[in-house]
C-alpha cells in the first residue's frame, strides 16, 4: 500500500523563474514622446519649406540656387528620421504590451504555484519555486505554471531587445543625418527625463541599448549648433550616460538646447537655419541668413556713395547694432542730403563732384533728444530736432566710437542729428530715406 | 552736407592774438582775417564753458561778455552755423568799442527751421554769418559767398580747425 502510494507521487522539484523587469508605463510614455518629436520634426521642415517658397523671386542668385538640393536632402532626411522615430515608438509600445503581459502571467503563475502548495522564495531577479512531493497531476500543473511564467518573461525579453535594437538603429541613422540632430536630440533627452531617469536607466542598462551611440549622437548633434560648445563641455564633464541624460533634461527645461529647438519666439527662417546646421548645409545656412538681411534692408535706391548692396548692408547693420548697444534701441535712422537728393542744397553741385560729399544721418529717438540736451546740444525747429552734433557731443551721447567706426567704413564724413520723430524729419526740405532695421 | 561751426572772427590776426593770448589757437584766414574756433577745450580755457541759457545757441552770456570785453581793443564777430543735408541755421553778432553794434541775428535757410527765434532767409547773402562777415569787412569777390571767401567751407566742424 505504502509502495503504491509512493509510486503515485512525483519527486520534489525546484524551479528558478526569472522575474520580468521593466516599467510598461515608462515605455509607453517614451513612445508618445517619440511620436510627438516626429510630428514636430515634420512640422518644422514644412515651415522651413514654406518660408523658402515665400521668398520666391525676392531671393535670387547663388544662395537661392544652392539651397534647392540641401532643402530636398533636409526634407528626405526628415522623413527618414520621422519614420524611424515612429517605428521606435511602435516597438516601444509592443515592448510595453509584452512586458505588461509578462507581469500579469508571472503574477498569475506564482499565485497558481502558491495555491498548489509550492514554496516560493523571491530574489532580486528571480523567484525560486520548490514543489514538494506531489501527485502527478499536481506536479504537471506546477510545471505548466512555471513554464507559462518563464514564457511570458522570455516574450518580454524578446520585445525589449526589439525595442532596444530599434532605438539603437535610429540613433545610428541620426548620426548619418546630423543636421537634424540639434533639433531631435533635445526633444528626446527631454522626453527621456520626463519618463524618469530610473526607468530609462533600466531600459538602457538592462536591454542592450547602445549607450555609446546615444552619447555620440548627442555630441555630433550638438556640434556646430549655437549651444554645441556648452553642451559638449558638460557631456565631457559628466561620467555616466544616465547622468548626462539627466543633465540634458535640465538643459532642455532651462530653455537652452531644448528651449532653442522648442521655442516659439524663433524666426521661422532662423529655425530653418538651425535645422540646417551642420557640415552638409553650412553654406545654405549662410545663404538663408543673407537672404533674410537682403530682404529686410532692401531700399528703392541706395544712397549715393555706397559701392554695393553688400557695403550698404554692412554699414546699416553696424549702425543699428551700435545704436542698440549705446542705448538707442528703438531708434530709426534716416539718410538726408545730397546722398539721397543727388545734389547739394545751396549750390546744386552733384554728389561728390565738387568735393567729397558726406552722409547726413538723422537719428529719430525721443529719449536721445533728452540726452542731447544734457550733453549741451542746442535745439532747433521748435525743439523737434537738435543742431548738428559735433564730435565731443557724440562722445557724451555714447556715440563717439560708433561715429568713428562708421566714418572709417564710409571713408567720408558722416554727420549726425537727433530728431524727436519722423514727422520732424519729413518737414524738412528734400527727399529722405528711412533706413530699415536688420 | 552736414557742418557745424562756432567761432570768433577778427579782421586782424594780430589783434585777435593780442586779446586772446599767444596760447590761443588762432587760425589765419584770407584777407587778413583770423578765426578762433570755439571748441569745447577752448571754451574751457577761456572760462566761458557754461550751459546754454536758451538751449538755442552756443552764444552764452559768458561768451558775450568776453566778446564785449575784447571788442574794446578790436572789432570782433561771433559766428555760428549748423547744417544737415544742406539746410540749417546761423547766428551772428558783432561787438565794437565794448558794445554790441550788430545783431545778434538768427536766420534759417528753410521754412522748417523758422520759428520764434530764427527767421527764414532764402537769399544766401542775407544769411546771418554772411551778413556779419560783410559788415566786418570781408569781400566776397569771386567766391560763392563771404563764408566761402574766408575758406570757412573748407572744414565741416569746429574741431576740424584744430587738426
Amino acid at each position: 500500500m505504502g509502495d503504491a502510494a509512493t509510486s503515485e507521487l512525483a519527486p520534489p522539484q525546484r524551479y528558478v523563474v526569472h522575474k520580468p523587469s521593466g516599467d510598461p508605463e515608462a515605455a509607453r510614455q517614451l513612445a508618445a514622446a517619440y511620436e510627438a518629436c516626429a510630428d514636430a520634426l515634420v512640422a518644422q521642415v514644412r515651415v522651413a519649406t514654406d518660408v523658402l517658397d515665400q521668398l520666391g523671386p525676392a531671393w535670387r542668385g547663388t544662395g537661392a540656387r544652392a539651397s534647392r538640393a540641401p532643402e530636398q536632402v533636409l526634407a528626405d532626411d526628415c522623413q527618414r528620421v520621422a519614420h524611424a522615430l515612429r517605428q521606435s515608438a511602435h516597438d516601444l509600445r509592443h515592448y510595453a504590451h509584452k512586458l505588461q503581459h509578462a507581469h500579469q502571467h508571472h503574477g498569475w503563475s506564482i499565485g497558481r504555484l502558491v495555491t498548489l502548495g509550492a514554496m516560493v522564495t523571491f530574489g532580486v531577479a528571480v523567484v525560486v519555486v520548490t514543489v514538494g512531493a506531489a501527485a502527478p497531476a499536481e506536479a504537471a500543473a506546477a510545471a505548466a505554471a512555471v513554464e507559462t511564467a518563464e514564457a511570458a518573461s522570455a516574450a518580454a525579453g524578446v520585445a525589449s531587445t526589439t525595442a532596444a535594437s530599434s532605438l539603437a538603429s535610429w540613433q545610428a541613422l541620426l548620426i548619418g543625418v546630423r543636421p537634424l540632430a540639434p533639433f531631435v536630440v533635445p526633444h528626446l533627452v527631454s522626453a527621456g527625463a520626463s519618463v524618469g531617469i530610473e526607468s530609462l536607466s533600466e531600459l538602457i542598462a538592462g536591454h542592450g541599448l547602445d549607450a555609446h551611440s546615444l552619447e555620440v549622437a548627442a555630441a555630433v548633434g550638438f556640434a556646430g549648433s549655437s549651444v554645441g560648445g556648452a553642451v559638449e563641455k558638460r557631456l565631457a564633464s559628466a561620467p555616466g550616460v544616465v547622468r548626462r541624460l539627466a543633465e540634458g533634461g535640465v538643459w532642455a527645461a532651462n530653455g537652452t538646447a531644448g528651449g532653442y529647438a522648442d521655442g516659439d519666439e524663433l524666426d521661422p527662417v532662423d529655425s530653418l537655419a538651425f535645422g540646417l546646421t551642420g557640415v552638409v548645409a553650412r553654406d545654405v545656412r549662410f545663404g538663408v541668413d543673407q537672404a533674410r538681411v537682403i530682404y529686410k534692408l532692401r531700399v528703392p535706391q541706395l544712397p549715393l556713395g555706397f559701392a554695393s548692396n553688400r557695403e550698404w548692408r554692412r554699414f546699416v547693420t553696424t549702425l543699428y547694432d551700435g545704436l542698440d548697444k549705446a542705448g538707442y534701441r528703438d531708434a530709426v535712422v534716416v539718410f538726408r542730403g545730397s546722398s539721397v537728393t543727388g545734389s547739394n542744397f545751396e549750390q546744386g553741385w552733384p554728389f561728390d563732384s565738387h568735393h567729397l560729399s558726406d552722409w547726413d544721418l538723422a537719428v529719430v529717438h525721443e529719449g536721445g533728444m533728452q540726452r542731447a540736451r544734457a550733453a549741451g546740444v542746442p535745439y532747433r525747429q521748435g525743439r523737434t530736432r537738435t543742431a548738428t552734433i559735433d564730435a565731443d557731443q557724440l562722445h557724451a551721447l555714447g556715440l563717439g566710437e560708433l561715429a568713428r567706426l562708421l566714418k572709417e567704413m564710409a571713408r567720408r564724413d558722416v554727420s549726425w542729428m537727433l530728431y524727436k520723430d519722423l514727422a520732424a524729419v519729413a518737414q524738412r526740405p528734400g527727399k529722405y530715406l528711412v533706413v530699415p532695421r536688420p | 552736407m552736414g557742418s557745424t561751426l562756432s567761432a570768433l572772427v577778427v579782421d586782424s590776426a594780430g589783434g585777435l592774438r593780442s586779446v586772446a593770448g599767444t596760447r590761443a589757437p588762432v587760425v589765419d584766414l584770407p584777407q587778413g582775417f583770423a578765426l578762433l574756433p570755439l571748441t569745447k577745450s577752448v571754451r574751457v580755457d577761456l572760462d566761458v564753458d557754461e550751459p546754454m541759457a536758451d538751449n538755442v545757441s552756443y552764444l552764452t552770456p559768458a561768451l558775450a561778455e568776453l566778446a564785449k570785453r575784447w571788442s574794446a581793443e578790436t572789432t570782433i564777430a561771433y559766428i555760428e552755423s549748423e547744417t544737415h543735408g544742406g539746410t540749417g541755421t546761423q547766428v551772428a553778432a558783432i561787438w565794437r568799442g565794448a558794445e554790441v553794434v550788430w545783431g545778434p541775428r538768427y536766420t534759417a535757410n528753410n521754412a522748417a527751421d523758422a520759428d520764434e527765434t530764427f527767421i527764414l532767409v532764402t537769399d544766401p547773402s542775407e544769411y546771418a554769418v554772411n551778413a556779419a562777415l560783410r559788415e566786418l569787412g570781408v569781400e566776397r569777390r569771386d567766391a560763392f559767398d563771404e563764408y566761402a571767401a574766408l575758406g570757412l567751407d573748407a572744414k565741416r566742424s569746429t574741431d576740424d580747425w584744430l587738426t
